[in-house]
């Protein structure tokens, strides 16, 4: 039974990228949005047999005896919560293709996406060091000719940077979970869990490779040339769960196989992540055009996710859960948002737009809803992962962490500002803007609906998703010295 | 001197084809019966070679023998047939376009595959030269057949002809201060304290010279003319079973010379380092296909090279290689799909290719990914797992950390070659009339491309034979 639920999780996005290239063009979306759905029922499939600690579901298979790999599967509280992440955001990527013009074949594109959920998928499925490495790597190939092939004007410069930086950071990956493994002796991951392997060094390289991927500042830079120049549906898979792999990365496979570097080395991860916040808010301050801004809010958000991170406590590592999942669906609706607005409007520039509020005034409620859930207004999805990441930091003590945690909040506080600048810009300003030239699609409104659920439904139950996650981070939390 | 013909019996079918081959040109045949002759031969010659059982050893004084045949070499062997079935079916157009030239052709080829299972049971330095020799003779006129002049043959000569010297040089001193040939003997041999710097430069100077057919640093500067202007057939020849003859010599040398030289990993490491670093670097940079093919099978065999830094690394190197020969005949034969059998041509000539030809263009995509190493394509996935995982097994010390920071480096600029080549068959062109591609190719091209799906899937088989093939040349000189 536990096999048959893994391999439905992750076969059936294959299938249906198999299914797309046979499909009528005409219809396919609509295909596209019939599979996504039924892939959303076999991730929440999976729901069944959850328990408090250890594997929901686990298959273990010899693969290649000798380099000691196994086809080892397994979905626990730590990894569902982003496989159905997933599933969710794939649904809106395919109902906002829904009567929607795109360059080129949208199969292709769809076929694309679900391979991509495939890869992903198998990342959190994945509780073996190598399987994970394959399917990080595999991420790489759909996500690179969904920018190239289907991206803005400089999608091609976008593409490739986006690839060499993601090639650093497998390579990187390659080399750490190689090392660790042959200090352990094992691959498996749920046996590496507690420790007692590794060194400093191997976990600084895995914290490198992970570092590019979520991004930290400063490997942060492929991020806005790639979330800008992506499509929209691009953007969303990028932002929503690619980003996701490496902090789950840094959870899973490294700070939970050794927790000992891991306190090393967390004071550093907090610089840089705190770091990040600051940064990334006050060059959000400065941006002029709406996708990038976003693109690059990612960055402090991001820097929460791994603040949670380096203060390691149970507390902290929950605040890192729940704030992935809802950077997941708030930037998941504001890419979708913004791409909405900018093929209405025309312009994505923030100088020429304006007055939303009166020429839309559905799109600027909901616009607005995803900006101050982003900022973190308590109540929606976005407040939680923030201000428990900010107590755990404070719960730490001493000189450096409380530096940390005030930083923290005066980076909380810019990211509240530089919304707030967005909000009046685009939708309290008086019109004599541009006009928009449509009104809502049938497809707009299915992929938008699921995700401002998610957002106020993330906001009012924090606990959905923490009580899941509550017994793995635990654990996690109390290996840490 | 005991002969075994037993031992010998694979290496007497393929003579009797080429032999045959040869008389047959001298009175007019068809094509096909030609091509009959070659395929039989083959067939007959890797039969053979599955099915002789034990070990089998011929040319012995009283221990030791020039020639032994393993279970292992002689599935090497096996492999290698298969391999050069799969190149004759892609040289079938152009001996359709050059009737007068077939016979030719099939004997070169044929004769140079000979060489090459001779170097799988080499077992002194002698008949390892000989049998390299005889690997590499036949592909100086090969090289020239291709239409783009004889430049590629003739850098292909010199550098070969002073890596020769090189590696004469140091057998003859090793010769000298052993008076031994055999590689177990020459291994094991005391040398006096004040011949022993004689000794290393000989053992040095041997393993060095061998680079040449590996085309591996200091004499990788033949790959890039000679892949560009020889026929892309016998640049697909080149790129794998040239290669594997290669490696098996270079890690019998190599092997037997470690007991000579103070620190043999620092010279491998020299030769890795360079190899991965000035390959992939100089492929960026590269505008035509097959020259920028070339560059990358310099760095991928830096990649081979690198795990024989620590002294039980010859098993990932082998591996390496098995999974790069398939994946190099997917990317060379759906090359020579696409652009014809004489010029690779510009990256800029592939433009509109995933357009025109979209199946062609996914297996050359498939091809890529595998040389990168990246996945659907595991086969190169697993090549670079093994690598490093070699590298790091046992102690790491800095010669490990700074040869597998080249491999990671390596491999980032070396996906970024390959990108540039992916990314050139997806810029929008032209349309252009299809030429009909020969059933012959279809059939070579798939199966290389079934090779490599199963080498990704089931790669075990790969690792046990490699890991046998290691442990049997190791047993060579202990």
């Amino acid at each position: 039974m536990s096999a048959l639920l893994l391999s439905a999780a992750l076969g059936l996005p294959i299938l249906a990228a198999i299914l797309m290239l046979f499909v009528p063009v005409r219809q396919a979306p609509w295909w596209g949005l019939g599979a996504a759905i039924i892939i959303l029922a076999a991730s929440c499939a999976l729901l069944a047999g959850r328990e408090h600690f250890g594997m929901w579901h686990e298959v273990n298979v010899r693969w290649v005896s000798n380099l000691g790999v196994n086809w080892h599967l397994g979905v626990d509280g730590l990894s569902w919560p982003l496989i159905g992440l997933t599933a969710l955001l794939v649904v809106g990527c395919a109902a906002y293709l829904l009567d929607r013009p795109v360059q080129r074949d949208v199969r292709q594109l769809l076929a694309l996406i679900f391979v991509l959920q495939f890869a992903l998928v198998g990342v959190f499925l994945a509780l073996d060091t190598i399987v994970f490495f394959v399917f990080f790597e595999l991420t790489l190939p759909p996500m690179y000719a969904i920018i190239a092939g289907w991206g803005g004007a400089k999608r091609t410069y976008a593409a490739r940077k986006f690839a060499l930086y993601t090639l650093v950071g497998s390579a990187l990956l390659l080399l750490g979970v190689v090392l660790l493994s042959i200090d352990a002796g094992t691959t498996n991951l749920v046996t590496l869990q507690g420790g007692g392997h590794g060194s400093l060094a191997v976990f600084a390289i895995l914290a490198v490779a992970f570092a590019v991927k979520s991004p930290l500042w400063p490997l942060h830079t492929w991020l806005p040339d790639a979330h800008t120049e992506a499509p929209t549906v691009g953007s969303v898979l990028l932002a929503g769960v690619l980003l996701k792999l490496g902090t789950y990365g840094f959870i899973r496979v490294g700070v939970g196989t050794m927790p000992d570097a891991a306190a090393d080395a967390s004071p550093v991860i907090g610089i840089f992540a705190v770091g990040a916040i600051v940064i990334g808010a006050l060059i959000c301050l400065a941006q002029t055009e709406l996708k990038r801004l976003i693109a690059y809010s990612s960055v402090g958000h991001m820097g929460f996710v791994l603040l949670g991170i380096a203060a390691g406590t149970t507390a902290g590592l929950q605040a890192a859960v729940i704030a992935n999942v809802a950077h997941g669906f708030i930037t998941g609706l504001l890419f979708v948002l913004v791409g909405i607005i900018k093929e209405r409007y025309g312009t994505g520039e923030l100088a020429q737009l304006g007055g939303i509020r009166f020429s839309a005034p559905r799109l600027a409620a909901i616009f607005g809803l995803a900006t101050i859930a982003s900022f973190g207004l308590p109540g929606l999805a976005g407040f939680w992962g923030e201000a428990f990441a900010i107590v755990a930091t404070v719960q730490r003590g001493g000189g450096l962490w409380m530096t940390l945690a005030s930083c923290a909040a005066i980076g909380a506080a810019l990211t509240v500002a530089y919304f707030l600048r967005v909000l009046r810009q685009v939708i309290a300003r008086p019109a004599d803007a541009v006009q928009p030239t449509s009104g809502w699609s049938f497809g707009e409104v299915i992929a938008v609906v699921p995700l401002v659920l998610g957002v106020l439904v993330l906001g009012l139950w924090p606990n959905g998703v923490l009580s899941l996650s509550l017994g793995p981070v635990t654990q996690i939390a109390e290996a840490l010295p | 001197m005991t002969i075994d013909h037993a031992a010998l019996a694979p290496l007497y079918a393929l003579s009797g084809a080429i032999l045959l081959i040869f008389v047959l040109d001298l009175v007019p045949v068809p094509r096909i019966v030609l091509l009959g002759v070659g395929f039989a031969g083959l067939g007959v010659t890797a039969a053979l070679a599955t099915t002789v059982a034990d070990e089998r050893r011929s040319f012995c004084t009283e221990q030791l023998c020039s020639y032994v045949t393993s279970r292992e070499s002689r599935i090497a062997a096996a492999a290698l047939c298969a391999t050069v079935a799969i190149v004759l079916g892609l040289s079938v157009p152009w001996l359709r376009e050059n009737r007068d030239r077939a016979a030719e052709y099939l004997f070169l080829l044929l004769g140079s595959l000979l060489g090459a299972i001779c170097v799988l049971g080499a077992r002194d330095v002698l008949t390892l030269i000989v049998a390299l020799e005889l690997l590499t003779l036949p592909l100086y006129v090969l090289v020239a057949f291709g239409s783009r002049g004889s430049s590629g043959s003739v850098t292909f000569f010199v550098l070969s002809v002073v890596s020769t010297s090189v590696t004469l040089l140091g057998v003859a001193l090793l010769y000298a201060v052993s008076g031994q040939v055999h590689f177990s003997a020459l291994a094991q041999a005391s040398i006096a304290d004040d011949a022993a710097p004689l000794a290393a430069l000989g053992a040095a100077l041997f393993v060095a010279g061998l680079a040449f057919k590996l085309a591996a640093v200091p004499f990788h500067a033949w790959a890039p003319t000679t892949y560009d202007s020889a026929p892309i057939p016998v640049t697909t020849y080149l790129a794998t079973v040239s290669k594997v003859g290669g490696l098996f010599a270079f890690v019998l040398a190599l092997n037997t010379a470690r007991s000579h030289l103070s620190s043999p990993g620092a010279l491998v490491s020299v030769i890795a380092v360079l190899t991965i670093v000035i390959g992939s670097v100089a492929a960026l940079r590269q505008v035509r296909t097959l020259r920028l093919l070339a560059w990358s099978s310099v760095a991928q065999l830096g990649y081979v090279v690198a795990p024989l830094v620590t002294a039980d690394g010859a098993q990932a190197a082998f591996a390496y290689l098995a999974f790069y020969v398939p994946i190099s005949l997917v990317v060379f034969g759906a090359l020579l799909a696409l652009r014809g059998v004489d010029d690779g041509g510009t990256l800029a000539d592939l433009q509109g290719v995933a357009r025109n030809r979209p199946v062609l263009a996914a297996i050359v995509l498939f091809g890529l990914l595998g040389l990168a190493g990246i996945p659907p394509a595991l086969a190169g996935t697993w090549a670079k797992v093994a690598v490093v995982s070699s590298l790091f097994d046992g102690s790491v010390g800095w010669i490990e950390g700074i040869v597998s920071a080249a491999v990671a480096i390596g491999i980032v600029v070396g996906a970024a070659v390959y990108l540039r080549l992916a990314r050139a068959m997806f810029v929008a062109g032209p349309p252009v009339r299809r030429v009909p591609i020969s059933a012959w190719i279809w059939c070579a091209l798939g199966l290389s491309v079934i090779a490599t799906v199963i080498a990704s899937v089931w790669p075990d088989e790969i690792f046990e034979a490699a890991t046998d093939v290691a442990n049997s040349l190791a047993s060579q000189v202990s």
